[in-house]
């Protein structure tokens, strides 16, 4: 079995850390509008600025998304995106960078279809470094987080300002990688985050937990598709 | 296929994570677990609550209208020359639908965790009526979200909900059909945690939605038990029930489920399975996880959802309640389709010969039984769910009616 070994998050914490700064991770749909410029986007988005990757493997009822991901979402589908051609994006990525994370994002049944096993072979293979997947919270941990957890690849979890002290022992028992700080509720894109609420609960969560090092924040970007993420 | 052990009820379902078998589950966002996890909190203590109940039952029967009859269809019985067929009547329900039994249920559940306000999704719009009227009785605010497809095609609907006091909301979003109407309202629900209860409509959702609801319909069956007894002394030999989510039907077979009766479900073959132009999960599709909970659901071959088609905007999901696809694979009930056009032909021909217009929706039950009455002898006694009235339909039905010569 060949597991994940890169460790990209963990290169890069540790380097922002060593340089005291956040990071900024950039969001991109797969495939949107085509392949050709996706790529080409995907590509270049280190050399912009991204310390670390966030692609979206395109889902036709993207639940937890708003408008701007939605239509993203659906233009990717529409010029013929699928999760095969998602890990064929990475792949290609990977031949030219083999330093910045990717991350996957997305939702569960393209993968369920794909087959559990199968996606997380390919997905090491082509050069991800971590999952994220909103509609699977730790109740349903059997389906992807233990089986990606045998593979060594990060599933990476998600805390929201609804999660309390109860909840959050729940959320961080099989969490790897880093911590999604869902910083307003409701759905991307909708209303601009308080800077302030989201540093006084990272600190929060820093104080209970050691793993937590960074928090993850979602906001509106004027070009439209894509998603702004500040490392603390 | 698998070997399972045969357990001793069928009826015990879910286990404590909402799973029946692999099907169910609680797929959602960690921003809707807890309100998911409140909303069973609330569920639970509900449920084993003596004064609940006795609530549910003084609004069951002084404002819905239960027990509905159970009425021997003698005309269609001697039209088809074969078994018996019964209607449990739940279009004489308050609002013409089986929905508001579930409604009544969840908004008295909605007022004990202290809620004032109401979301829900609906597609042929009688959940939406149905949740409407309940917050007006009980002076809730509601909110209401419709596929801007379904908000043309039902618009009778529409304007009662709006009279009731609800704001519709037209959603635009994917095929803006009723999946869409869903995936608006979880959105919306995420944002409103607080003060916002989820009522919804069908079977299906995250856990404990599938049981909720299945419970506040099981009293369908319920009377169909007793009244059957009174009438015929007996058990009936089949039951039959259109299928979309699948409340309604689950309402009228969960009772029955440990009983020797056959059981079977209709789902909606639009324009014919063939022709993916349909809503027939469980004929046409296979699992996979939607709107938090595994089920069979249309989908292409990377597991995205593909739109469902039928005349009848009630089944026209892609996706079915996750009890049911354990049932189908259990083989307990047998799950059979009808196209819009033999649901049409059944639309008219009970409305001649019963003085009963039903809606799209049972119109494919009543499909079926049309395929398979005539050869089954005459002290075989079939019950059929006439969950809905069709005056909803009337406009989309008779430009097709007038077309096939049944009017």
């Amino acid at each position: 079995m060949k597991t994940y070994k890169e460790d990209r998050l963990k290169l890069l914490f540790e380097n922002l850390k060593k340089e005291k700064r956040g990071g900024l991770g950039i969001f991109i749909a797969a495939s949107d509008p085509n392949l050709e410029i996706s790529l080409e986007i995907l590509k270049r988005l280190p050399q912009a600025g991204a310390d670390m990757i966030e692609l979206g493997m395109p889902f036709s009822d993207p639940m937890a998304d708003g408008p701007t991901i939605q239509a993203a979402s659906l233009r990717a589908l529409k010029s013929g995106g699928s999760l095969k051609r998602t890990l064929e994006m990475v792949k290609s990525f990977r031949e030219r960078d083999s330093k910045t994370p990717l991350v996957l994002m997305g939702y569960y049944n393209p993968i369920y279809n794909f087959g559990v096993e199968n996606f997380l072979i390919k997905a090491i293979e082509a050069g991800v470094d971590g999952l994220i997947i909103v509609d699977l919270p730790p109740e349903e941990d059997e389906e992807l987080c233990l089986p990606a957890q045998k593979y060594n690849l990060p599933f990476i979890r998600l805390t929201a300002p609804t999660s309390d002290g109860e909840r959050l022992p729940t959320i961080l028992n099989n969490a790897s990688g880093f911590i999604y700080y869902v910083s307003i509720m409701g759905i991307t894109g909708t209303q601009s985050i308080a800077a302030q609420n989201v540093q006084n609960a990272v600190k929060e969560l820093k104080k209970t937990y050691r793993f937590t090092d960074s928090s993850w924040i979602w906001d509106k970007d004027k070009a439209g598709c894509r998603r702004r993420n500040i490392i603390f | 296929m698998s070997t399972t052990n045969s357990p001793n009820t069928l009826r015990e379902g879910p286990d404590e994570n909402g799973h029946f078998g692999i099907f169910g589950g609680r797929y959602v966002a960690e921003t809707l677990m807890p309100l998911v996890l409140d909303v069973e909190d609330a569920w639970t203590t509900a449920k084993s609550d003596p004064v609940f109940w006795s609530e549910l039952e003084y609004y069951r029967k002084h404002y819905i209208g239960r027990p509905s009859p159970l009425y021997f269809a003698s005309r269609l019985t001697d039209h088809f020359q074969g078994a018996k067929l019964y209607f449990k009547r739940d279009e004489l329900n308050h609002t013409g639908a089986h929905k508001i039994n579930n409604v009544m249920g969840q908004a008295l559940i909605a007022q004990r965790m202290g809620k004032t306000k109401i979301i829900a999704e609906t597609g042929a719009g009688q959940h939406g009526v149905a949740t409407a009227t309940a917050c007006a009785l009980f002076n809730l605010e509601c909110e209401v979200f419709m596929g801007a497809e379904d908000v043309i095609r039902q618009k009778p609907n529409v304007d009662r909900m709006r009279l009731l006091g609800a704001k519709v909301h037209s959603v635009t979003s994917g095929s803006a059909t009723l999946k869409d109407a869903m995936n608006e309202a979880l959105r919306y629900w995420v944002s409103k945690a607080d003060t916002h209860f989820y009522i919804i409509g069908t079977v299906a959702g995250p856990h404990p939605y599938p049981q909720m609801v299945r419970d506040f319909q099981c009293i369908i069956g319920e009377e169909t038990k007793e009244q059957m007894f009174e009438a015929e002394g007996k058990l009936p030999d089949t039951l039959v029930a259109c299928i979309g989510g699948g409340s309604n039907a689950i309402g009228l077979f969960h009772p029955f489920l440990d009983d020797d009766v056959e059981i079977i479900g209709v789902e909606a073959a639009g324009l014919g399975i063939s022709t993916k132009q349909h809503a027939a999960s469980l004929t046409g599709g296979r699992p996979g996880v939607l709107h938090g909970n595994r089920t069979y659901l249309l989908q292409n071959n990377d597991g995205q959802i593909t739109e469902a088609h039928s005349i009848s905007a009630g089944l026209d999901y892609p996706g079915i309640g996750p009890e049911h696809s354990w049932l189908f694979e259990t083989g307990r009930i047998e799950y059979v389709s009808a196209t819009d056009n033999e649901a049409l032909e059944a639309f008219a021909l009970c409305s001649k010969l019963e003085g009963i217009i039903p809606a799209l929706e049972p119109s494919h039950a009543l499909a079926y039984i049309k395929n398979i009455i005539s050869s089954l002898p005459k002290d075989h006694i079939i019950v059929m769910n006439m969950c809905g009235r069709g005056d909803k339909d009337l406009e989309a039905v008779i430009p097709r009616l007038e077309e096939m010569d049944l009017l």
